[in-house]
């Protein structure tokens, strides 16, 4: 009975209602014509009558009742979130009139500062993160200690560049070979800890690497993701570990895949995450510290999706002890100017 | 520059309740050969359905040729430009070539057709494939490479773009594929894009230019041509290849012996097999399976040889008395072909069993001992009345365990491992091994090698009608089946 509260249950029970009667009134003209021979034709018009208005009805109101219905319930479960101001048509000038208002004060630039800043976070967090500093600094001294000089000012070099570009101006889009010369220093960095255990691999196109080379992206969109299949992936991992980069390129779209073959994750671990990354999430910004596994990942995704639209971002595959594939989605962009 | 001809993203598609895909996510560029290796069979259908008429979706979208033909909401236009090919021929048999190809499809508005036009155009496709076909041919009347390219090209005349190969190699012999092969090649090459959809990875890997994996309606990985390894598909699929198959043999004289038997199909073929054996024999042409069957269910004599069966001359007036002769057979797809779904689990199993032996009544008491006696084996699945409601793994059970029941000398299985899932070929191996432990011989008649390592004691290779090559089991067990598996496909 809680449905009452609503108006659609209730105009659905008045509907009901009078489709009912239509169905009846049918029924009793068809008996009566079949019993009045002389009315017969009068009566089978108007039963004819009847059958059009339920087929408009149905044609013109219940259809894109339902499809209006259906777009808002995946807007409500997260699915969607520009095409629900593009039902048609709409239900009510007020209702379409309340949804754009609502989508203005959705403003995305806010919130796609506020991911921007919470990517810089995350960057920072690692910066002062003292596990993160003592490892790194701990290789380095070890290095000084058993090699020499040149392998310490090369670390430093890649630390530093790394960190330059991490906290650099944010307000552009970057190129990918940035992105991947960031990788580089990165894989420079962890390979100090990791030694032969650890492999990385880059592969594009021949045919099109300039062309794809220059294509744009929000920065630190790479990093993370290594980051994470290098933390999460492989590092738990026994033995030696491999990570790929895989760039493809159609007229329309970037796809970047980055795979690792370390751990995996469980199939209702990667189903929640698919899932979350299906749609634009803001809960990464929860400060809970044990969900950090996925934070990046929704992040980046969530930066994609809000600058580029519903169509592009990530998308996880992985199976437990064979390895993890992220794929990245992007549209194809030569400006560096982030998209308003 | 590549270009998409197909991308799925992120689809889910939920029909009466039950999840068919779940965020499937899967692009095909134009001029590649996709393989798709489903790992069961949950969500294929839905995902043909998807990618050729547009199904409605619940969430994600759909691509074709880079345009968004498909999101929830939607009513599509029409459909994709995809053509199906796989075991069920969309052509019309009784119409010749040239017809299949230029009249049946759709747009074709013509009220005068000229024969002679449409045999030269056909004439022009044909000969670019280097399959020999006769555009006037009646198409009843080609062979299976024939057929598949004739919907090839039925297809591209229609202007499909997207062709969807479904299970090929399960109607295709060897060699019929390899032909087929380089056609798709030839095609792939002028920028035709295809979906091959295989259940055995070793068939895959030698067309595809990368596979997607599908369990439970979504792609698991995806894996690219180098990667292309066994090692490399092993965390994603059972591994029952490896498997030594069982060995229950007993006695030295053959129970089923053929001697230099030729009949149209069939050039002085000689193989034997001897109780508890499972002997596969390969048609690498795909014509001499037939005729085994006629011969050994008594349609037809060989012109010359002869055949022995239990140290006895073999003779069998019809299919009828073949089981009373200690022969039986499974057929391909025998779920669909050998069960009855009026009658309950408990009346298939018994289906015959007083035929099989006179002198013995089905009586209620002797189907309460048969059923107390092969609940072990079926479960409580053997108490059911509507068998329509059992799993096709119960199924299977149903038509293996009859005959386990029956206990032949010799079971004759038709292709068994044809469009079965990974789990089913599985669960497939261990009934075979059932029979072979009752000490029953098994002979499989098979197009395909793959799975069938897994059982056989001997693979014989047949080609035109005569055994080429012979392969022991002591070779299985001194090489990988996987690594033998890919040195015959090479």
């Amino acid at each position: 009975m809680r449905s009452w509260r609503y108006i659609s249950s209730r105009i659905k029970l008045f509907i009901i209602f009078l489709v009912s009667l239509c169905i009846i009134q049918l029924f009793i003209i068809f008996i009566s014509a079949a019993v009045i021979h002389e009315l017969y034709k009068a009566f089978l018009l108007i039963g004819v009558l009847l059958i059009l208005i339920l087929v408009v009805f149905y044609q013109f109101v219940y259809k894109p009742y339902k499809n209006s219905s259906h777009l808002l319930k995946l807007f409500a479960q997260g699915y969607t979130m520009e095409r629900v101001y593009d039902v048609s048509p709409p239900i009510s000038p007020e209702i379409k009139a309340a949804f754009e208002r609502f989508r203005e004060l959705i403003n995305t630039t806010e919130l796609i500062n506020l991911s921007v800043k919470q990517s810089q976070y995350l960057a920072l967090q690692n910066q002062i993160n003292p596990h993160f500093l003592y490892n790194t600094l701990e290789a380095i001294r070890g290095e000084a200690l058993c090699v020499g000089v040149t392998s310490i000012a090369q670390m430093t070099e890649a630390l530093s560049t790394f960190f330059r570009y991490t906290i650099s101006n944010m307000d552009s889009l970057v190129t990918l070979e940035e992105e991947l010369e960031n990788i580089e220093n990165y894989y420079i960095i962890q390979q100090y800890r990791f030694g032969d255990r650890l492999s990385l691999s880059v592969e594009i196109d021949d045919e099109d690497s300039d062309w794809i080379l220059n294509c744009r992206m929000p920065k630190l969109t790479l990093q993370p993701i290594v980051e994470n299949s290098i933390y999460h992936g492989l590092e738990p991992k026994l033995g030696k570990g491999n990570l790929k980069i895989k760039i493809e390129s159609t007229k329309n779209l970037l796809i970047i895949t980055v795979s690792d073959d370390g751990l995996g994750f469980e199939e209702e671990r990667l189903s929640i995450l698919n899932n979350a990354l299906n749609g634009i999430s803001m809960d990464y910004v929860k400060p809970d510290r044990e969900k950090k596994g996925g934070i990046a990942l929704i992040n980046v995704n969530s930066r994609i999706k809000l600058l580029f639209g519903e169509k592009y971002g990530l998308y996880i595959y992985s199976t437990p002890g064979a390895g993890t594939d992220v794929q990245i989605t992007l549209p194809v962009i030569k400006d560096a100017k982030i998209p308003s | 520059m590549k270009s998409e001809i197909l991308r799925l993203q992120n689809v889910t598609k939920i029909s009466s309740g039950i999840t068919l895909l779940e965020q499937f996510n899967l692009n095909v560029y134009k001029g590649e050969i996709m393989g798709l290796l489903p790992l069961n069979t949950h969500g294929t259908n839905a995902f043909l359905d998807v990618i050729c008429l547009n199904s409605p979706i619940s969430s994600g979208c759909i691509y074709f040729d880079e345009k968004e033909k498909n999101y929830p909401g939607h009513m599509p236009e029409s459909p994709n430009r995809v053509y199906v090919i796989d075991k069920t021929s969309s052509l019309a048999g009784n119409l010749t070539v040239s017809d299949n190809i230029f009249v049946l499809r759709k747009g074709f508005k013509k009220y005068y057709i000229n024969d002679k036009e449409l045999k030269t155009q056909t004439k022009i496709l044909v000969e670019e494939t280097g399959i020999n076909i006769d555009p006037g041919e009646y198409v009843d009347r080609l062979k299976p490479l024939q057929c598949c390219v004739v919907e090839l090209l039925k297809g591209i005349a229609g202007g499909a773009k997207l062709f969807v190969l479904n299970e090929l190699a399960s109607f295709l012999s060897s060699v019929a594929l390899n032909q087929f092969h380089e056609i798709l090649l030839h095609y792939k090459e002028k920028g035709y894009s295809f979906i091959y959809i295989g259940s055995h990875h070793e068939d895959l890997f030698k067309i595809c230019d990368r596979i997607a994996i599908m369990k439970n309606g979504r792609i698991i990985k995806v894996l690219d041509k180098k990667d292309f390894l066994y090692e490399k598909l092993m965390p994603y699929i059972l591994n029952y290849h490896l498997a030594t198959p069982s060995n229950y043999i007993k006695g030295k004289t053959p129970l089923l012996e053929f001697d230099n038997v030729s009949t149209d199909n069939l050039n002085s073929l000689c193989f034997s097999i001897l109780q508890g054996e499972c002997v596969v024999l390969l048609d690498m042409n795909n014509t001499a399976i037939g005729d085994i069957l006629m011969l050994m269910s008594g349609q037809k004599q060989p012109y010359s040889g002869k055949i022995s069966f239990d140290s006895r001359p073999f003779k069998i007036r019809d299919g009828k008395h073949a089981l009373k002769n200690g022969i039986a057979f499974i057929g391909e797809n025998p779920t669909k072909t050998m069960l009855f779904s009026q009658m309950s689990y408990l009346d298939n199993l018994c289906f015959l069993v007083d035929k099989r032996d006179t002198g013995i009544k089905l009586t209620p008491k002797i189907k309460k001992s048969i059923k107390m006696e092969y609940y072990s084996f079926c479960g409580p699945d053997i108490s059911a009345r509507d068998i329509s409601q059992l799993s096709l793994i119960s199924l299977y059970n149903l038509v293996y365990y009859r005959i386990h029941l029956h206990n032949p000398k010799l079971v004759i299985c038709i292709q068994p491992f044809s469009g079965a899932d990974m789990y089913l070929r599985k669960h497939l191996v261990s009934l075979i091994d059932s029979l072979k432990k009752r000490g029953m011989a098994v002979l499989i008649l098979a197009v395909n090698i793959a799975d069938n390592l897994a059982v056989a004691n001997r693979l014989l290779l047949v080609q035109k009608g005569k055994v080429i090559r012979e392969y022991k089991q002591e070779v299985f067990r001194s090489i990988d089946p996987h690594d033998f598996l890919i040195e015959h496909n090479a």
